[in-house]
């Protein structure tokens, strides 16, 4: 009996959204009604909805519902664009890859990718924005900042500018910077969450069409942002630090007032500026000062995650939840996976992502492990000292994602957290460069960055002679019966698959598989397809992946870098986006 | 404990207790509008072999806390686990469990409408279509041409 047959439209559109998206796809060769029902635009629309309640194209069919000037659209096409995207992410089969080879070698810059753009402008070079089209011309615009971040009263100083986050976002380029006086600082990504010795604060807004300066914002001397900025809906959002000073005017660092300041993205002008609850608490001594804040998309509540150390070995975190005007809701204490237990050759990291899931935060660790395995031994022999078995890589790697969520039915937060179990896979091409050796052996290894709300792992390793494999990973709920910690939902991988060129396109006149520069290939793909990165995996890898709607996008840099700069740096880009 | 009486489709008359039947919306709204009944309730959509079945998963379940409103924050949420007396409950031939289906559907039972769903998700989700046709005895009514066609557009969601 067919079940497509006897149940109605509303029974059938309760029982697509407990079959995976891409059943929904094959299942259409079943026969002709099923392909009818599937492939209609009230089964379409539901299927969207529910699966993918989140991504720009569920917006977009929630928007022409409720605004009259809304253009129609194809629900169906949608749909399958959306499903297409899901499960060559899913298996990493990109659709095109374009290669941006940059014009400096430089690990330590910002960049972004979006709206069909790539944007990147290096802290140690020139300060000159550069801007490339991933389609088309291929054309690169270089716009010089300087002319708008430095003061005309400041011509002719020795100040140093250390931009801190670029974004691509409506139209317009956002670059916010320190700008300190006469100091060199530090100078590594991963130093970007934590603000140290910075004079002051700027803001530069570029609109992307013109090249030129739409606003800019200096802010007041001493006064410091806690964390990046975030944006969202036309608005500029960050925390803003202003410390009390005492009666000769030095910041004693005892007491701040602390607020949440709203821009209007496209004029610069101040919309609001809410004191935070207990603030001056936010900005006590603490052991990293460690601080991201993140905005969810209703617009209604902020997170702030900071560094809650109770001991040297231990980063854990204060997860604390606020409304817009600045009201604490919710505390909670995340306990990541304890880097003193077993694994000594594992190093963690931590961020805060948001991919579209209206009024959720998503805490994700992430880890690099070193398998060098071969080489430890030979190292420590010639010192005359044995590997002990908590230094030995380990074959598996815990790592856990924390959900904050508002309870159902309540009005308080509640938190989740999910535990994901990563084989540690021995990669046979490894070799051992011998300047690693003598350099930082820590910096051959594996890295996973986790995209929770797909909940698929990127794995890069490195595979020797400066290349790096690319992995996607899928996890799986485990059964019920196997869910044994309290609190917490355990997930095992079931796949792991190399990026290949399966589904690159090809179409006549166009080219999708774009060369960098010269000679040189960023990224290319093997005899089997399996997809090869120029550069090296090392232990802040996390900060080089970025995974936007349909973009899986690496900054990449090879050479030395332990002590010197690198060779040559670049970026790949992926676009899962389907062919038609 | 206060008893109502339900007719079905095919004109039996079945007596059941209150709070079982209130696991049906329907019936819950139909008995708070029109207060104490003494006749029996027409359900002209579900016969009697079914309407007893749906019974039968009431009793089992006049215990449980009511069904929360749909949540779709998070829909990986949706998982197809089925607990044990339902998989059993639900261990009938196709036409009863479709039945099943349209009368939970139709007497707002949300929770046996998702059991139901549940199990025939069960019964497709990673199947080829062709073990879906054996399964359900569909006809392929493709002409070779429309196959080929269907399976070119589709191609990317064979792995």
């Amino acid at each position: 009996m067919d079940p497509f047959t006897l149940l109605g439209d509303f029974e059938i559109a309760h029982l697509v959204e407990y079959l995976p998206p891409v059943d929904l796809i094959r299942l259409q060769l079943v026969s002709k009604h099923w392909r009818a029902v599937l492939n209609s635009p009230y089964i379409s629309r539901i299927a969207l909805l529910h699966h993918f309640p989140h991504v720009p194209q569920s917006r977009d069919l929630r928007d022409s519902h409720t605004r009259a000037d809304a253009p129609s659209l194809d629900v169906t096409l949608l749909w399958r664009r959306v499903v297409y995207q899901y499960h060559t992410r899913r298996t990493g089969q990109p659709t095109r890859m374009h290669q941006v080879l940059l014009n400096f070698a430089d690990a330590m810059m910002e960049w972004d990718v979006g709206e069909g753009k790539v944007a990147w402008i290096s802290n140690r070079t020139d300060k000159v924005l550069r801007v490339k089209n991933l389609e088309g011309d291929g054309e690169v615009r270089e716009i010089d900042i300087s002319p708008w971040w430095l003061e005309e009263d400041e011509e002719g100083v020795a100040g140093y500018l250390r931009v801190q986050t670029l974004k691509i976002v409506k139209g317009l380029v956002i670059l916010s910077m320190e700008y300190s006086l006469g100091w060199g600082g530090y100078d590594h990504p991963s130093f970007s969450g934590s603000r140290a010795n910075t004079e002051e604060e700027r803001f530069i807004v570029i609109d992307l069409c013109t090249g030129e300066l739409a606003w800019k914002y200096r802010m007041h001397p001493q006064q410091t942002i806690l964390g990046e900025l975030e944006w969202s809906e036309g608005k500029l959002f960050y925390l803003r630090r202003t410390p009390i000073l005492s009666f000769d005017g030095l910041d004693t660092s005892a007491r701040s007032l602390v607020h949440f300041v709203i821009h209007d993205m496209f004029t610069g002008d101040i919309t609001a500026e809410m004191p935070l609850e207990n603030g001056n608490d936010v900005v006590a001594y603490r052991f990293l000062s460690y601080d991201v804040m993140v905005v969810d998309r209703p617009l209604k509540h902020f997170i702030l995650v900071r560094d809650h150390c109770e001991t040297d070995t231990r980063l854990d975190l204060l997860a604390t939840i606020y409304t817009l005007s600045g009201k604490i809701v919710g505390k909670f204490l995340i306990y990541p996976e304890d880097i003193t237990s077993g694994e000594r050759n594992v190093a963690r990291n931590i961020f805060v992502d948001f991919t579209h899931r209206h009024d959720v935060f998503n805490i994700t660790e992430t880890f690099f492990c070193d398998f060098s395995e071969p080489m430890i031994p030979a190292v420590l022999r010639e010192a005359g000292m044995q590997l002990s078995s908590r230094q030995k890589p380990p074959k598996a790697v815990l790592f856990n994602s924390w959900s904050i969520a508002p309870e159902r039915g309540g009005t308080g937060f509640a938190v989740e957290q999910r535990r994901y179990e990563s084989p540690i896979v021995a990669v046979d091409r490894v070799q051992s460069p011998t300047h690693h050796i003598a350099g930082d052996i820590g910096l051959r290894g594996s890295a996973e960055i986790l995209f929770s709300t797909l909940d698929v792992g990127v794995i890069c390793y490195d595979m020797g002679s400066e290349e790096i494999g690319i992995d996607v990973a899928v996890y799986e709920e485990r059964p019920k019966e196997e869910q044994n910690l309290k609190g917490i939902v355990r997930h095992e991988q079931v796949t792991r698959r190399r990026i290949t060129d399966k589904r690159i396109v090809n179409s006549p006149g166009r080219e999708v598989v774009k060369q960098a520069e010269g000679d040189l290939q960023i990224g290319k793909f093997d005899k089997d397809g399996g997809l090869q990165v120029k550069g090296e995996v090392h232990c802040d890898y996390w900060y080089c992946v970025k995974w936007l709607d349909r973009y899986l996008t690496f900054h990449t840099w090879w050479g030395p870098y332990v002590d010197d700069p690198p060779e040559g740096s670049g970026i790949l880009v992926l676009d899962f986006h389907p062919p038609w | 404990m206060s008893e109502i009486k339900l007719l079905s489709s095919d004109q039996a008359t079945i007596t059941v207790q209150k709070e079982v039947a209130e696991r049906s919306i329907l019936i819950k709204n139909m008995l708070e509008d029109v207060g104490e009944v003494t006749e029996a309730i027409p359900i002209p959509n579900v016969n009697e072999s079914v309407l007893k079945k749906v019974i039968e998963w009431c009793e089992h379940h006049k215990g449980d806390p009511p069904a929360q409103a749909d949540d779709d924050s998070d829909s990986r949420k949706k998982s197809t686990d089925i607990d044990e007396w339902d998989q059993k409950f639900m261990q009938v031939d196709q036409e009863m469990l479709f039945e099943i289906i349209l009368a939970a559907n139709y007497l707002d039972i949300k929770p046996l409408l998702d059991v139901g769903c549940k199990t025939v998700a069960n019964m497709i989700k990673g199947k080829s279509p062709d073990e879906i046709r054996k399964t359900f005895n569909i006809q392929n009514d493709f002409t070779p041409e429309e196959e080929e066609q269907i399976r070119r557009e589709n191609e990317w969601a064979e792995e």
